[in-house]
């Protein structure tokens, strides 16, 4: 969703799709068990845990439509929002920082996406109070919610949340369940490292887990084997031809991705889109 | 430092006795380290004090009936929240006014070791970290990057050396006692070993203006923390050969290998006859186990 929005600013000036462009989006809340949601409205998928110790939630979406959510989650609880986590540092997942921040919400985040959003002058309010470089694990809520880092996957920032004792996880971009991912190599990413990610996070989960993709609708652990299964299976057919020496002109003109024209192909990222990134990304680390 | 005495005296089966303390004559003591940064000493660990805009960072909170006299302390640097409070390891004496605080409503944040400890330890929901994490974190506040850094095994598994970047003052947790023979807690999963890795560690991360805040004892620096290295050197180069002979306790305590050092060293937490015990076991244990 976000590349979307990054090549329309590309195109038309930016107050065409400031205005109005979110005025008709809906917060949706999907129970996943008790005191757990996904919420969805427009920008990458949020979860949030309600209870005693206030509400936890995962990423923020847009800045206009912070009220939107907040309202959504006043449905769910009347308790203040103690924490909220960042999955990575995109705009479609961190644009309402400044609004929670400015709440005094308190915002954590991997080093990576304080570093990005630092270097993009964000307002102070909009960047994580609380960062690290691993793991960070959050007690609440009666729960254990812990906090994992991938490297150079979707970007340089990625963090998996495991809700344990749930069997709930968040994956942020690094599972897009609707169509084809998209690598932010420019920040970091890496097709390589996003399948070793996935298989990472494939180890940790088992066949009763539920998954909050990125992007996309609730999803399992067999929907992320077979995410992993065509990813490789691209990366496989790739390779050769970067051994070959294909330029990625070249590559474009190829008949590939035929295959997934009718699944992924209806996904938010084109077919050639994904091949640009997915194949530069093997180019890249073949330097 | 009482729970601490007591996990003493029950792993080495000395009549060391936790003396009541009479909370009423303890003081806050507040020393500036740099702008906007003070040591707070009462009794138990020396605390950390970043104030500023965001609110304060509390490095540690000594002992439960404390928590008034440090919080009224406090109120006279900034009148600002208390916004986190950090425990560098899980000991009584840097933790026991975590329960009060936690019913505050601030956040305690340490590392994952020192939630278990605590966990295990039956301390109540409010004295526990909410967050916590297995290897560095950084708080972005006040204007600068707080910094803490795990260190496996040295004072315990949970220590954590906490670094006010642009500040150039850490504040070391128990893996300094300064001016005194330091406390391993082999129990709390601590080791000599990890001490000095520890302290080698730090020593290459400061330079000559870095302050430092010592678990226990007066405020220091590199030049400080270099003469407590060496003295933790020059004692595990005179114990190890005995351990590596494999000399039982009883005889190398008649030999009384650090007596050099026992009338500067040994008049803090740690006796001489108590930390000669702890440290060669655990040199002895780890060579021969």
């Amino acid at each position: 969703m976000r590349i979307i929005i990054y090549l329309l600013v590309l195109v038309f000036p930016a107050t065409i799709w400031a205005q109005g462009r979110f005025d008709d989006v809906e917060i949706t809340a999907t129970k996943i068990s008790d005191g757990l949601y996904m919420l969805q409205g427009s920008g990458g998928n949020m979860g949030i845990s309600i209870g005693e110790d206030g509400v936890f939630l995962i990423d923020d979406q847009y800045a206009p439509l912070t009220d939107k959510i907040l309202a959504a989650i006043k449905k769910l609880s009347d308790k203040e929002i103690h924490f909220v986590f960042n999955t990575h540092y995109h705009d479609d997942h961190t644009g309402g920082n400044e609004n929670l921040g400015k709440m005094n919400i308190d915002i954590a985040a991997h080093d990576k996406v304080y570093e990005r959003l630092h270097s993009q002058n964000v307002p102070k309010e909009a960047l994580p109070i609380i960062s690290f470089n691993d793991e960070m694990t959050f007690h609440m809520n009666g729960l254990t919610i812990r906090t994992r880092f991938y490297p150079n996957a979707h970007t340089e920032s990625d963090s998996v949340i495991y809700f344990e004792g749930r069997n709930v996880i968040h994956t942020g971009d690094l599972f897009e369940q609707s169509g084809y991912p998209y690598i932010d190599i420019e920040a970091g990413g890496s097709f390589i490292g996003m399948i070793n990610a996935v298989d990472n996070v494939l180890k940790s989960i088992d066949d009763q887990t539920i998954i909050i993709p990125g992007h996309g609708s609730l999803s399992n652990k067999a929907e992320l084997e077979n995410y992993n299964m065509v990813l490789k299976k691209i990366y496989d057919e790739l390779t050769p031809l970067a051994d070959k020496g294909l330029s990625i002109e070249d590559v474009i003109k190829l008949p590939l991705l035929n295959e997934y024209k009718d699944s992924w192909g209806k996904g938010d990222i084109r077919g050639e889109t994904f091949l640009k990134f997915a194949y530069n990304s093997i180019l890249k680390e073949r330097k | 430092m009482k729970k601490t005495i007591i996990t003493l005296a029950a792993s080495l089966s000395i009549a060391s006795v936790a003396v009541a303390q009479d909370w009423d004559k303890i003081e806050i003591k507040t020393t500036k380290v740099a702008d906007d940064l003070y040591m707070l000493e009462g009794e138990g660990g020396n605390l950390g004090v970043s104030i500023g805009e965001d609110g304060v960072f509390l490095i540690d909170d000594q002992y439960a009936p404390l928590t008034e006299k440090i919080v009224a302390a406090i109120r006279k640097l900034s009148n600002d929240k208390i916004h986190f409070v950090f425990n560098t390891h899980y000991h009584g004496d840097h933790t026991g006014g975590n329960e009060n605080l936690g019913k505050m409503g601030i956040d305690i944040v340490a590392h994952d070791d020192v939630y278990k400890r605590l966990k295990e330890s039956d301390t109540a929901k409010e004295g526990l970290p909410i967050i916590t994490f297995n290897d560095m974190l950084t708080f972005h506040l006040n204007g600068m990057d707080i910094k803490t850094r795990h260190y496996r095994s040295a004072h315990t598994d949970g220590d954590s050396i906490v670094y006010f970047e642009g500040k150039n003052v850490i504040h070391m947790a128990d893996i300094m006692f300064n001016e005194a023979y330091p406390y391993v807690d082999v129990d709390g999963g601590g080791s000599w070993k990890g001490v000095l890795i520890a302290v080698k560690d730090t020593l290459n991360q400061i330079d000559d203006q870095t302050k430092i805040i010592p678990g226990h004892g007066p405020l220091t620096d590199k030049a400080g923390l270099k003469i407590y290295y060496d003295v933790l050197m020059d004692i595990d180069s005179i114990l190890r050969p005995l351990a590596e002979k494999g000399l039982p306790l009883d005889q190398v305590k008649k030999m009384a290998p650090l007596k050099k050092y026992d009338a500067d060293y040994g008049n803090g937490f740690m006796n001489p006859d108590t930390f000669l015990s702890i440290v060669y076991m655990d040199i002895y244990n780890h060579i021969n186990r």
